[in-house]
């Protein structure tokens, strides 16, 4: 009788793990199409300015974003954040409509503005339904060609600034792009990422209208409008709108130096569990015939969650969780970095084994089975990337801030599939040296100093 | 959070949007721009997701970073000012508002990366057993009226 009971629980097990198996075999994946740019529409208006318009999707909203060429790049040593300042004052208002009115306004859309300031462009944006968007671009227009500069937000934008530099530098991995970029880029405002308080005190409202007067203009601005919307009346608003815009001051990129160093630096955060370390190098930029490669290369090697690093720090040794690297570009200039935050007992060890990694990648190309991997992963993330207007946008800002041509990204897919497993191996021996890279730790420094010698041991992996 | 799907759930979407939602929303104008306690306020109904997208209990949340010399009252206060102001009542003007705005997130939810609208038939057959439900969230919103936002708020606490 038992044994007949158990007989019966087997079968009913086996059964049930079958039935369980056969659920979890999905159906095949369909073959992916070809990826096609989506068409746009380019206009420059007599004053220089430029406009790029691009129908896609069946959401019935448009994304807007105007691009003008400036940011922290233009900035002077003791103006480190003048340019989110006068992005912060820009949201306030213009000379005819106050913020209230302004977020009222383009909530009643479906959206709202926002001004975003990075270290070579302003971008302001939004997304509304669809049937708004002469509306909106009236709105942005407004915001870039007259604002208001409200003196009555000053000390209130300034405090808020403060609070985010305060937050900002508690945070290791803040400390360590500091740090790590001011040796690369030593005196351009490239290497300098946060202010002092008394540089944000010092700021005033003429130092503000300063900047923008020096840096806004037709010339250096597009406008990208993707999405869904009626195209003749956004273009009779991009003409209305922004025709009286003054022609403003030529592009112009102060050009950045590299420092090529190995110097390895470390920033005492005593007691800390975990170090995080930046370790990086210059590298090509996009417009190099190696760019792709050099991306495939990257994925393989950190940039990826299946990648090399990653299944030995992460996977295989437990030292971190959220591992990574990435190719930063800049004006000109584009730097690779691995990153990551690793228990710091084992910091020389993770420094061996991220070494170890790039050794072997250096000596051996990868099999044919795990390029193809990291290839469909970097063609489907370019797909998807092109699959929302605000992703459309970015691209085409890409191609435009790099000197690129659409070939970039209509042989995109194309030259992803043609690098081939000796091409990643000379693209690692080229431009991922261990011994030339520049290291920076967050960490204990008390114990990183005992394990000195294994951060060195690591620069002579084999 | 209001049983899902119940008129009561509806009505705090459009209260989240009224509230928190956007630079328009009544705690961003008094917590960032009237009383500058801080640069920015964040929250709404879940956290992991959107308000379709989840089926359990679920909190509506807000969230912001403030000086520590600013008192957490001082920040209470302001959340009750708002709450107070949506007691005395909501005009059809400020309904019809928070309509477009839940509208235009619904839209985005739709697209999320292109997938949004996959994820929200998968979870409205998976906990609803009725994926047909997604043509019909934009006309529950129009349901909702001032009288029924009118009794929300003091369900808050």
């Amino acid at each position: 009788m038992k044994n007949k009971i158990l007989f019966g629980t087997a079968l009913i097990i086996l059964a049930w793990s079958n039935l369980e198996a056969q659920k979890q075999i999905a159906p095949a994946g369909g073959t992916p199409k070809d990826f096609s740019l989506p068409e746009k529409k380019i206009t420059t208006l007599p004053n220089g300015f430029g406009s790029a318009l691009v129908q896609y999707g069946d959401i019935p909203k448009v994304t807007i974003n105007l691009i003008i060429k400036t940011g922290n790049v233009h900035e002077a040593a003791n103006e480190v954040w003048l340019a989110d300042l006068t992005g912060v004052l820009m949201k306030e208002g213009t000379t005819t409509m106050d913020f209230k009115t302004i977020s009222r306004k383009v909530a009643g859309m479906g959206g709202e503005v926002n001004v975003n300031v990075s270290a070579d462009q302003f971008t302001i944006s939004g997304s509304v339904l669809s049937e708004f968007a002469p509306g909106l671009i009236k709105i942005i227009s407004d915001i870039a060609m007259n604002p208001a500069f409200p003196p009555s937000e000053l000390e209130r934008l300034k405090k808020d600034l403060k609070r985010q530099l305060a937050v900002e530098k508690t945070r290791p991995q803040s400390q360590a792009q500091e740090k790590f970029f001011q040796l690369i880029y030593k005196d351009h405002p490239y290497g300098r990422f946060f202010p002092t308080d008394e540089m944000l005190s010092s700021y005033t409202i003429d130092k503000v209208k300063d900047f923008y007067g020096k840096n806004f203009g037709a010339k250096r601005s597009v406008l990208y409008v993707a999405g869904k919307f009626d195209a003749a009346s956004a273009e009779k608003a991009i003409d209305e709108s922004f025709s009286p815009w003054k022609a403003g001051p030529e592009i112009n990129y102060p050009p950045a130096t590299q420092v090529r160093t190995n110097e390895i630096a470390t920033i005492d955060r005593k007691n800390a569990p975990q170090t995080t370390i930046l370790l990086g190098l210059p590298t090509i930029t996009p417009n190099h015939p190696d760019y792709v490669p050099l991306q495939v290369t990257n994925s393989l090697l950190g940039g990826s969650f299946g990648s090399r690093i990653t299944t030995n720090i992460r996977e295989d040794k437990g030292y971190t969780y959220s591992p990574f690297s990435t190719i930063q570009n800049r004006k000109g200039v584009s730097v690779w970095y691995e990153q990551a935050d690793v228990t710091s007992e084992h910091t020389g060890e993770s420094l061996q084994e991220i070494a170890k990694e790039i050794r072997r990648l250096q000596n051996e190309p990868p099999s044919k089975e795990e390029l193809t991997g990291i290839q469909r992963y970097q063609a489907g993330i370019f797909v998807l990337q092109n699959s929302t207007p605000s992703g459309i946008i970015g691209q085409l800002n890409f191609i435009d801030q790099n000197g690129l041509d659409d070939t970039y990204l209509t042989n995109r897919v194309k030259n992803i599939y043609a690098v081939t497993p000796e091409k990643v191996s000379q693209m690692t021996k080229d431009h991922f040296k261990y011994e030339d890279m520049t290291l920076v730790m967050v960490g204990d420094k008390k114990l990183l100093d005992k394990q000195k010698q294994l951060h060195e041991k690591a620069r002579s992996v084999k | 959070m209001p049983e899902r799907n119940t008129p009561e759930y509806y009505a705090m979407g459009l209260i989240d949007q009224l509230l928190l939602q956007g630079q328009d929303s009544k705690l961003y104008q008094s917590l960032v721009q009237g009383k500058g306690y801080t640069g920015n306020v964040n929250g709404g109904i879940n956290y992991l997701g959107n308000m379709y997208n989840y089926n359990g209990p679920m909190v509506w949340m807000a969230d912001l970073i403030y000086d520590a010399s600013i008192s957490p009252d001082s920040i209470v206060h302001q959340v009750d000012q708002a709450v107070a102001d949506l007691e005395k009542g909501v005009s059809q003007e400020d309904l019809d508002l928070a309509i477009v705005k839940i509208r235009s997130q619904f839209y985005d939810n739709l697209a999320g990366l292109g997938i949004g609208r996959a994820d929200l038939l998968a979870c409205f057959a998976l906990f609803d057993d009725d994926p047909a439900r997604i043509n019909s969230i934009e006309a529950e919103f129009r349901k909702v009226t001032p009288e029924l936002t009118f009794g929300q708020p003091t369900e808050l606490y």
